[in-house]
């Protein structure tokens, strides 16, 4: 049936959800009115040498970090959907797992690994190797984005390739076809809906990052924002920067949501995904398990066993930092704080697009959703803009950083809260309402408690974010405050490299806190999800 | 006494390029049941939803209990028009077990005991702590029903809630559902898509088509008297037959029947043929037959059977016999027409004493 479509959306819930958004809007349309207001300077600052390079510097690293994630994904996902591979569910749950390690962290780790008197180079020194390839600047930058980001792809296209129909590959070979020739011909031209969707997502989690580049010395426009902001008096390059990386992600994102209309074309037959034929990797299948494994071990294990190890380091020689009690009490804090205030924002907003197919509704998710992908540095930047000039008496407090949190993470409370309100059968809504209660009560009394696993989802997710974010926290923070990111970037800037790690691990486990939580409320809860 | 409870006055409502309701007109009288029965798409689960408020209207007029509920002025929400429904899943709220559902509009304080007494009226008092998921689909439904009269509603709108149930819990449910309405003296609006099960549950029944009320009557009226094909082939389940009136006899393929008409006729029309009016025995001279089994259903006591004519005409009918014919067999079909013939001429019905 034509589920509400008639009926308006309640002013309830629109007045907040618009104001939201509208809230949510405001820093970074200020961000663009300010400076196209001053043109000339804009123009003046803008067509310069420097800027050029940074666009060169930057498309360089989003295109080098892209196609190697690709490499890396096809060939994995080849493996695993292709072969008879031993560890199948071994390996498949652990390749997409570098996904969790934050930007810094990676590039952290390469610069102890591989920099100038790293580990390596140590232990190479008895050899007579003094000097290796310097890994700051483009080399490592792209190191650490690729593999932090390839499992972007992996896991698009990992489904994908188990989605084809085995039935093609048997009757394009009994028309003739080679194995490759297939391949390449048919299996590949199907595969690009999902290696571009992945890609998408490796293209602006790299004009994004601020961590690794940062860290690394290389000049993107995140990085070359932030010294501009630090170093200049006069912040118009910063934002003149800042708006070219705002609207190079809108582009981005408009022509992403314009070719996922047209995905469902490219949709192939699920069916018989069981009676696949798989290559026999026989004598194989040891090399096929190092390559795997070594993809594993840069971006994973490695990064993890020396953070660990170096924590430990840190830990027995008493180089504990002196205020990580309250850096971590800080990180919770925020992170809880954020957590909930992209509740109160973002509830209504998720209640109007599961509920209501009008026009408003998806306008109002897709605006919301300009906040996920523009980068954390440009939201910062124009939130110090439009803090200094509006709202100078909340500029750099905490309540200011939780606003801009707050901006950057509500969709995915929203994305998380929205599909768990879609499992929830109208009719049961509609009862409520027909037994008199109102629409708040039945907010309350029915959609609330049904969609809780839903909205604790959404909120360790939101939590997850705020505790590795960086850049955001690095502006907007007020002077003398830290997360355990800022310290542990901080810290490794001064090549502090025991404290960094200290941080970094504690990052790490206050991170898997929720993921407690989560198991014991689906537990409790899973019975009657079920039951529709 | 006969006070009407549910008024609607030219209602409808379109949905994008369908119209789901079409002007209809209806009253409902207070304590009384009427079924609403169609096809599936003839719109009459939005016409509950607009009654039920969870819809507007377009245009018209509706009035619960005398008070003006929807109209150009008015629009009363969901929440106050004291109405319940009953939707084909139940709809229980999963997290609360069965007391809490029953009781979930009533005022803890005053409502133990109300609670207690529905849960008795359902027959529910041993499973009372169980959870939705935890019951049989019947259960659920008398949950629903009982959690929907603990809120003392003036009307009670189900929508098809036994289409979800298997066949011999249905019928169970549907005596015991129209008993506790009757003791309750509920108004109520019954829609589904099963004639026998709206002939059973309604006093009045109306027949619904493309958003429209082909006819609205007591059942036993609408199944002898039907003013239109789609009623006579829809609830009747009777057949429509190509006839010739001739003078004064009607002249159908199988049969000529004597009419009692003034003056003489000169037309032709498409008569109704009830199954229990048309008698079918197996054929052995090629003289006799004039048609051929197409399909037998064994009915328990009755055999349905499928006949086409040798016109190519198709008749469904119904003998009571112990020994089945065949599909394939010649046959030699009769009608036997009752006091009175309904035939439609252009759709218009006309109704001729048997002379």
């Amino acid at each position: 049936m034509n589920d509400n479509v008639s009926i308006k959306i309640p002013r309830v819930l629109l007045i907040p959800a618009a104001s939201v958004v509208l809230l949510s809007l405001l820093p970074i349309g200020y961000l663009f009115i300010r400076t196209f207001g001053s043109l000339p300077d804009l123009i003046s600052v803008l067509f310069r040498l420097q800027v050029l390079l940074i666009i060169i510097k930057t498309a360089l690293l989003v295109v080098t970090v892209c196609l190697s994630c690709i490499l890396i994904a096809l060939i994995s996902c080849w493996i695993i959907t292709r072969t008879d591979i031993k560890f199948k569910p071994i390996w498949s749950g652990m390749l997409p797992m570098p996904l969790v390690v934050p930007s810094y962290v990676g590039a952290f780790i390469i610069i102890i690994v591989l920099g100038p008197k790293g580990i390596v180079q140590k232990a190479l020194e008895p050899f007579g190797i003094s000097n290796l390839p310097d890994i700051y600047g483009f080399e490592g930058a792209w190191l650490t984005l690729t593999f932090l980001c390839y499992p972007y792809i992996f896991l698009t296209l990992k489904s994908a390739m188990e989605n084809i129909d085995p039935a093609l590959q048997e009757i394009a070979q009994s028309s003739g076809y080679s194995y490759w020739k297939y391949f390449l011909k048919i299996e590949l031209p199907l595969l690009r809906p999902s290696i571009t969707s992945g890609s998408m997502l490796v293209i602006l989690y790299t004009l994004s990052d601020f961590g690794a580049v940062s860290l690394l010395r290389y000049q993107t426009f995140t990085w070359s924002i932030y010294l501009q902001y630090q170093a200049a008096f006069d912040r118009t390059l910063a934002a003149g920067l800042s708006l070219i990386l705002a609207t190079i992600v809108i582009s981005i994102l408009y022509f992403e949501s314009n070719t996922r209309k047209n995905r469902n074309y490219y949709r192939t037959n699920a069916r018989a995904s069981q009676s696949k034929p798989l290559f026999h990797l026989n004598e194989w299948q040891i090399p096929a398990s190092m390559l795997l494994g070594s993809i594993l071990l840069i971006g994973l294990i490695i990064p993890l066993f020396f953070l660990v190890y170096l924590a430990f380091q840190g830990f027995i020689t008493d180089q504990i930092p002196k205020n990580i009690l309250s850096l971590s009490i800080n990180s919770l804090t925020v992170s809880i704080v954020t957590a909930i205030s992209t509740f109160g924002a973002g509830s209504s907003i998720a209640l109007i697009t599961a509920k209501y197919k009008h026009k408003i509704a998806i306008l109002l998710e897709n605006t919301s959703y300009i906040g996920f992908g523009i980068p954390g540095i440009v939201i910062a930047l124009s939130l110090v803009f439009f803090g200094a000039n509006y709202a100078s008496l909340l500029y750099q407090t905490i309540p200011f950083l939780i606003f801009g949190y707050t901006i950057m993470f509500m969709p995915a409370l929203i994305g998380a809260f929205k599909s768990s309100l879609l499992t929830v059968n109208p009719r049961i809504e509609e009862s409520s309402k027909i037994l008199g209660e109102s629409e708040l009560g039945t907010f309350r009394r029915i959609l609330l408690p049904l969609t809780s696993p839903g909205i604790y989802h959404g909120m360790s997710l939101v939590f997850l974010l705020t505790i590795k974010e960086l850049p955001v926290t690095l502006i907007l923070g007020p002077l003398d405050f830290g997360t355990l990111a800022t310290a542990l970037w901080n810290a490794s800037e001064e090549a502090f490299f025991l404290e960094a790690a200290i941080s970094g691990v504690l990052i790490i486990v206050l991170s898997i806190i929720p993921i407690f939580g989560l198991n014991k409320l689906t537990n409790e809860r899973s019975l009657w999800i079920h039951y529709k | 006494m006969d006070t009407l409870q549910i008024e609607l006055k030219s209602i409808s409502k379109r949905f994008g390029d369908t119209q789901a309701v079409n002007n209809i007109t209806l009253k409902v009288k207070k304590g009384s049941i009427l079924s609403v029965v169609g096809p599936s798409g003839c719109g009459k689960t939005t016409l509950l939803r607009l009654i039920a408020g969870f819809e507007n209207p377009d245009q018209g007029e509706l009035l619960i209990g005398g008070t003006p509920i929807w109209d150009q002025v008015n629009n009363v929400p969901v929440q106050k028009r004291n109405t319940g429904m009953i939707f084909q899943d139940g709809a229980l709220f999963p997290h609360l077990d069965v007391q809490q559902n029953i009781g979930f509009a009533i005022n803890k304080d005053e409502g133990e005991n109300s609670v207690n007494s529905l849960i008795e009226l359902v027959g529910l008092k041993e499973k009372k702590t169980r959870m939705p998921h935890e019951l049989s689909g019947g259960e659920q439904q008398r949950v629903a029903l009982a959690r929907s009269l603990a809120t003392n509603p003036s009307t009670l709108l189900l929508d098809e809630p036994f289409s979800n149930l298997d066949i011999q819990i249905r019928k169970d449910i549907r005596t015991e559902v129209k008993d506790i309405l009757k003791s309750y003296n509920m108004t109520a609006i019954f829609v589904t898509h099963d004639q026998q099960e709206a002939a059973e549950m309604g006093d009045q029944i109306a027949i619904m088509k493309d958003g429209q009320i082909e006819q609205i009557g007591d059942p036993e009226e609408v199944y002898t008297n039907p003013t239109t094909e789609f009623t006579a082939t829809f609830f009747s389940q009777a057949n429509m037959v190509n006839c010739d009136i001739d003078k004064k006899k009607l002249k159908t393929f199988i049969s000529e029947t004597d009419l009692d008409i003034d003056g003489d006729l000169n037309r032709n029309m498409r008569v109704l043929m009830y199954p229990h009016q048309l008698k079918i025995e197996p054929s052995s001279s090629s003289e006799e037959k004039n048609g051929i089994v197409k399909k037998r259903i064994f009915q328990g006591n009755t055999h349905g059977y499928t006949v086409e004519l040798e016109n190519k005409e198709i008749i469904d009918l119904i003998q009571i016999e112990r020994v089945p014919i065949q599909p394939g067999s010649p046959v030699k079909v009769t009608y036997l027409p009752g006091e009175f013939v309904i035939c439609f001429d252009k759709g218009v019905q006309k109704t001729f004493k048997v002379g």
